[in-house]
């Protein structure tokens, strides 16, 4: 009778649990298309614009014709390929193909993971619990219902960790060599655990070196036109500011509104997760290595705590059972705590799904785009955090974007733009908008808002409101097409 | 019949007595004695007519969001529903700082098992002066804050008997994050208690650590998810509340112990520090160090300037009154072991008289300056006449020090309050309106006033002692600014000129 009724609640989790990872994946996606709001995030319309590209010409590009003056593509655009190919196939739109394949790639990661935790002979109450608050922590709903350049890295480390395990080593081969071609640093990530797993289980490392080769070699083909053109990329001179972010920890925690930031409620069970692994210390050290190093690497390139949050979650759990075990003098105090934490989470979670409901771009912003779309070709001047969408959705080439790797002259486009935007100088502004060729500026609420200017007569605005007209000098003329609550177009007409 | 015990009628009546000395201070006028007190009005105002507290407060700094944990909001939002808001706002706050003389009396027992110490203590806990200069007639979040802290500590001493108090310290263990940001406090003074503790090998039972985790861990987070935004704009500033540097100074004063005999009284500070010598140093005692703990985390906490002077002053001064119970005991079980020991009676009275000299008398003092800090009669009339006359979207100009008035009585926006957090360049609003009202240039003034688009000027009585000024002495430009009302206080249109 207990097997029995073991055996209905193992079947019932084994469907539960996918389908909330499913539901909890979805809904993010439901309440955008229920506001009418477009696709999150500006890197998605990057990967969608390419893929179009590709899917328009039955090629793959050799230059983005988007940013002004053109820039060098890797051979194979991974994510942007991989969009393009339903639609070749299938005529699955793009558009609509973009929003499901985060979520389909979610699910999947979410079944690797736990088939890599049975695999690793991990507990069932500790698989369990690991699994349910993975889908509830903000790093896999931001990755997994966002389009972004790491959805298929994870899933591929995944399944070839997976695949590893299972000692089908030549697939595993196979399936880790395509993550260079979706993203190098991920790949190079992947390489980092796999050491890290071959040390810690005293494993020969002749794979990693040889992995380490074929990885390199790839991420050498996949650039080799830029390096024979330009050489190695311009290193920037100046810091790149994402939108509303002061501190550096405000990446790394949800809760501060990192997009990729774990719960503060996981770090705490985490960290008690991790005084009670800490009993076998020496057996686990390179694991608190790998730890170590990915919570230090994460302050400066955010998207390891996708990573991070695996090995996170599960210290998290051990934290939580060992609470849940732990004798506690007052049953009180103890089912607040748990409690306290449980919906912590919960919480998090839920805030999370309503924040990238909320993600831009807007409506407002979208429109404004789409308004600008129907105007004659010509370059656009905005901030460089608004490049992805003017070039993916208005289908304008930008002076700038958040693309700055073999940018050609990227640091001295951030000048002359710096220069345009603060600009009161006629004579100066005309010269660099002669430049760029720019025939439009965008401009968006957070530009006026602190992101490029403070005030309403700074710079640029003030020249864009107050139109001077100075005698005997040739001036741009600034007209404004469009405006809505968030944005601006104007146009650059040549006057004399 | 049902009796009860001589030390209970006595208590009653101590809590009496405060309580009808405040109420008598209280209302003997029907307005408020602190700005802030007016914010408090509204919110609950608020609460009343929407179930929620002002999030985004339109009349303050012309818009702006408002950080302000809600729970003493929604305690007198409750009792408003039964009776008038004003009535409420000016008995509930002095019912719960008159509370505390039970509070002081319970853990001073506790402390002493000595009635007649307790009571004494009891007694001092309600005339301690600067209860009379920060919390008479202010709506203020101490009297919300002090009897949650204080009845905390006494749960801390009884769990270790008595598990039947826990509950209680769960629950104020939530409720007083959500009452005020001083919260912190108590974090700060369990884990130094904790760690006096340790040094002294000791060891707490399990079901304290337990209460201390919860505490802690409650704290923390709750406090975490009222203020994060602050923190994401400020950092760690948010703990000095963004407060301008031109206050700064005056807000988080150096202490030095004349400061503290005048604002806690000679009495608990010389009979505290006796305490705290022989408590802590002589014969330690795991009650006392977690009174200790409060003490030395306050005292630590004015010294790094990260609670302002007076809030550091109300927990010091509470628990240096406590502390005394010991050393008024100590000092009758001495007297019983001396000829005196008939005398112990008389020394009771006297004692009483020290009290009544040293702590009532100031006490009384400082009750009545605090209830004549209030708006005249003439501010209020004529800032009803304003609320009835101008425009609902006009923007009032005032000092700091007048900014919530305007937006509770008026209805209309101000430049300029105390509330800093969240709340756009303070610093630089303090001083443009500082400038606003002393510059002699209409030009400055203009340029000042269309920066904050205001539209009309008040000048009240205690603007002009602040600014040392009888009037504006460029409004005469009868272009650029129109004197709406003559009679005294005026107020000044700006018009566009």
């Amino acid at each position: 009778m207990k097997n029995q009724k073991s055996i209905k609640l193992e079947n019932v989790k084994l469907i539960a649990i996918p389908l909330l990872c499913m539901v909890v994946l979805v809904f993010p996606l439901i309440l955008r298309e229920i506001n009418g709001e477009p696709l999150a995030e500006d890197i998605s319309y990057y990967h969608t614009r390419i893929a179009q590209q590709i899917s328009d010409k039955l090629w793959l590009p050799k230059e983005d014709n988007y940013l002004y003056g053109g820039r060098m593509m890797p051979l194979i655009p991974g994510l942007a390929t991989f969009l393009a190919v339903p639609n070749l196939i299938f005529n699955i739109p793009i558009n609509t193909f973009s929003k499901i394949l985060p979520i389909l790639i979610g699910v999947f990661s979410f079944l690797i993971f736990f088939m890599l935790l049975q695999e690793f002979k991990v507990d069932k109450r500790l698989t369990d619990i690991s699994l349910f608050l993975l889908v509830i922590s903000p790093p896999f709903i931001y990755t997994f219902t966002t389009l972004n350049d790491h959805i298929i890295p994870v899933f591929l480390i995944l399944l070839s960790s997976l695949l590893y395990l299972r000692n089908k080593k030549f697939f595993s081969l196979m399936t880790f060599l395509l993550i260079p071609l979706f993203s190098i640093p991920d790949a190079f990530i992947g390489l980092f655990f796999f050491f890290i797993y071959l040390l810690s289980t005293k494993k020969k490392l002749k794979p990693f070196f040889f992995m380490l080769l074929l990885v390199s070699i790839i991420s050498l083909v996949q650039y080799l036109p830029m390096i024979l053109s330009y050489g190695l990329p311009e290193l920037l001179d100046f810091k790149v500011s994402e939108k509303g972010v002061n501190f550096a920890f405000q990446n790394f925690i949800s809760d501060f509104g990192g997009k990729f930031g774990v719960s503060l409620f996981s770090i705490l069970l985490g960290i008690s997760g991790l005084f009670v692994v800490w009993k076998k210390k020496y057996k686990n050290l390179l694991i608190y290595t790998l730890f170590i190093v990915l919570i230090v690497l994460s302050f400066y390139l955010t998207w390891l705590i996708v990573y991070l949050n695996f090995l996170l979650i599960v210290l998290a759990s051990v934290g939580l059972i060992y609470l849940m075990k732990k004798k506690w003098e007052s049953r009180l105090i103890k089912n607040f705590i748990i409690l306290i934490f449980v919906f912590g989470l919960i919480f998090s979670g839920i805030s999370h799904i309503n924040r990238i409901s909320k993600m831009p771009p807007s409506k407002l912003v979208f429109d404004s785009l789409n308004n600008l779309r129907l105007e004659p070709e010509g370059v656009v001047l905005s901030h460089y955090s608004n490049g992805f969408w003017i070039s993916g959705i208005a289908n304008k080439p930008v002076v700038m974007d958040r693309h700055f790797i073999y940018m050609p002259n990227v640091n001295q486009r951030n000048r002359d733009l710096q220069d345009i935007f603060y600009s009161i100088n006629v004579e100066d502004i005309t010269k660099l908008l002669d430049k760029y060729n720019i025939n439009y500026i965008w401009i968006d609420k957070e530009m006026k808002e602190g992101q490029v200017w403070s005030r309403e007569d700074d710079g640029l605005l003030f020249l864009l409101n107050y139109n001077p007209k100075i005698l005997g000098i040739r001036y741009r003329k600034f007209e404004k097409i469009y405006s809505n609550e968030e944005t601006e177009i104007w146009r650059v007409k040549e006057n004399f | 019949m049902f009796k009860l015990k001589k030390e209970f009628v006595l208590l009653i009546l101590i809590f009496l007595l405060t309580l009808s000395l405040r109420l008598f201070f209280v209302f003997q006028t029907d307005f408020f004695s602190e700005d802030l007190a007016y914010f408090h009005l509204r919110n609950t105002e608020n609460i009343l007519e929407t179930g929620k507290p002002i999030y985004f407060d339109g009349l303050s700094y012309s818009g702006r969001p408002v950080l302000y944990p809600p729970f003493s909001n929604y305690f007198l939002a409750f009792f408003s529903l039964f009776l008038p808001i004003n009535l409420v706002a000016k008995l509930i706050p002095e019912i719960l700082i008159s509370s505390l003389v039970i509070i002081v009396y319970l853990i001073s027992k506790e402390l002493t098992k000595d009635v007649r110490a307790s009571l004494l203590t009891a007694l001092m806990a309600g005339f301690i002066p600067l209860f009379a200069s920060k919390i008479l007639n202010t709506i203020s979040i101490y009297s919300f804050v002090l009897p949650i802290f204080f009845f905390m500590i006494y749960c801390m001493i009884k769990i270790r008997e008595e598990r039947s108090y826990l509950p209680y310290l769960v629950i104020f263990s939530v409720l007083l994050p959500l009452t005020h940001s001083t919260a912190f406090l108590i974090v700060f003074s369990l884990i130094i208690y904790f760690l006096l503790v340790i040094s002294e090998s000791w060891n707490l039972r399990a079901t304290n650590k337990e209460a201390i985790f919860f505490v802690i861990l409650t704290t923390f987070l709750i406090q975490f998810l009222i203020y994060k935004e602050a923190f994401l704009l400020y950092g760690f500033n948010t703990i000095w509340s963004n407060t301008p540097v031109q206050l700064f100074l005056e807000y988080f004063k150096d202490i030095n112990i004349m400061t503290i005999l005048y604002e806690v009284g000679i009495l608990p500070v010389v009979f505290g520090f006796i305490a705290i010598f022989f408590g802590l140093f002589r014969k330690k005692r795991n009650d006392l160090f977690l009174l200790g703990g409060v003490i030395l985390s306050t005292l630590l906490l004015l010294t790094l300037k990260l609670i302002s002077i007076a809030d550091g002053l109300l927990f010091l001064g509470l628990t240096l009154v406590i502390l005394s119970s010991l050393t008024i005991k100590n000092f009758f079980n001495y007297l019983k072991l001396t000829k005196f020991s008939h005398l112990q009676k008389h020394f009771s009275v006297i004692l009483v008289i020290l009290v009544i000299v040293s702590l009532a008398i100031p006490f009384v003092i400082s009750a009545n300056k605090t209830v004549k800090n209030i708006p005249t009669e003439k501010d209020i009339e004529a800032l009803l006449w304003f609320k009835l006359n101008i425009e609902e979207e006009a923007v009032v100009l005032a000092p700091l020090e007048e900014g919530h008035l305007i937006s509770q009585i008026t209805k209309k926006s101000n430049v300029l309050d105390d509330l800093f957090l969240l709340a756009p360049d303070p610093g630089e609003r303090l001083e443009d309106v500082d400038q606003i009202y002393t510059t002699k240039s209409e030009f400055k003034a203009l340029d000042l006033l269309q920066k904050y688009d205001v539209d009309y000027i008040f000048l009240s009585e205690k603007t002009k002692e602040k600014y040392n000024i009888t009037e504006l002495s460029y409004a005469v430009d009868k272009k650029c600014f129109r004197i709406r009302k003559y009679e005294e206080p005026k107020i000044y249109q700006v018009r566009e000129c």
